[in-house]
């Protein structure tokens, strides 16, 4: 039952998840088309693109670097370099997909999304036992508002300048920032892995082009909290061992 | 389109599936141990911190108004609806006002 993708129950509690978040994409995948239009791609092209990557990151590398040189190497590794955080997407959505066959794995994961995994992770936090048809159901609103959008975008020669006169060039932000404390835990487990996160990030983000610095940055983070698990974990045997022993001395 | 740029689609979809199978196997070896199994926890978190940090602090005071303000929209009414719509409307009014470019 829940190996399946097509639970009409759970598809639409995920897509219901989505509907916030699948506004935010419409909207900047509008300006996505636009740009993708001056940059004279064809709309069989962009939809393409939109279903063939699920990653509006790439499309925004391969625009801006399309225009400006014509070696295809120097995209691929640039694409690379902004997509790697879905492996990290990909890992943390092993559990919800754990059921799935082999085909329906790697076909929800294409489908996946920032805003469709994360809203994911978020039920996952709160209520457990996450299907993957809820992952499956956010998924096909978000890469339908990012179609819908970005063909829009083709159609409406909107730029940039009017997006941000109705400040929404904060919307995708605005999302990420309410999820990033529906996410939020507690200081004890967080506080620390985040803080380094950020910082490295930072720290990185001048220094490496393309995406490498979010990677980079999520991965001294998760590192840290492991790291605090160890040292828990050891303080825990210790006192386990000093409460034996002093047990033993009792008896 | 050209047939090179048919080939570049194809390359970059080629290699975002890749990414994503190999971090969905390569998670397996993440989970066998507690450590492991904290880091993987962290990776949400983690990441999505990673992605907003450093695009926020490059957006100046305007948009450090408008995330606060969402943070404590979400945090009080913990409604994405309103609070990403109330700091998409606080950076319309600071531009008006002129506080943001």
């Amino acid at each position: 039952m829940s190996a399946s993708l097509l639970s009409f129950d759970q598809m639409g509690r995920g897509a219901r998840a989505c509907l916030v978040p699948g506004l935010a994409v419409l909207v900047f995948s509008f300006v996505m088309g636009a740009l993708a239009h001056q940059a004279h791609w064809s709309l069989p092209y962009i939809v393409a693109f939109c279903l063939g990557i699920t990653g509006a990151s790439v499309q925004a590398i391969a625009l801006q670097m399309w225009s400006n040189s014509a070696d295809l190497m120097p995209i691929l590794v640039a694409g690379f370099a902004v997509h790697l955080r879905y492996a990290l997407i990909a890992a943390s959505l092993r559990g919800v997909l754990a059921e799935l066959p082999f085909f329906r794995k790697a076909f929800a994961l294409h489908m996946t999304s920032d805003s469709s995994w994360a809203m994911t992770i978020a039920d996952e936090r709160r209520n457990k036992g996450t299907t993957p048809a809820f992952l499956f159901g956010g998924s096909l609103v978000i890469i339908s508002a990012y179609t819908l959008g970005n063909v829009g975008g083709y159609f409406a020669a909107l730029d940039m300048a009017d997006m941000r006169r109705w400040g929404l060039d904060f919307a995708i932000l605005g999302v990420f920032l309410c999820l990033l404390i529906a996410l939020w835990r507690s200081a004890r487990v967080d506080l620390l892995p985040w803080f380094v996160a950020a910082l490295v990030a930072c720290l990185t983000k001048n220094a490496l082009s393309g995406g490498w610095y979010m990677v980079a940055g999520a991965l001294a983070g998760a590192l840290a909290a492991g790291a605090a698990a160890l040292h828990a974990g050891r303080k825990a045997r210790a006192a386990a061992a000093a409460e034996g022993a002093g047990a033993v001395e009792r008896t | 389109m050209t047939n090179e740029e048919w080939l570049l689609l194809a390359g970059l979809a080629a290699m975002a599936l890749c990414i994503r199978l190999g971090g969905l196997y390569a998670g397996r070896y993440l989970e066998r141990h507690a450590s492991g199994q904290a880091m993987f926890n962290a990776i949400p978190g983690c990441l999505l911190v990673a992605l907003v940090v450093p695009d926020l602090l490059s957006r100046g005071v305007a948009g450090w108004i408008a995330a606060a303000l969402t943070a404590v929209l979400m945090y009080a009414t913990r409604n994405m609806t309103v609070s990403m719509l109330g700091g998409v409307a606080a950076m319309a009014l600071l531009r008006v006002a002129g506080i943001a470019a």
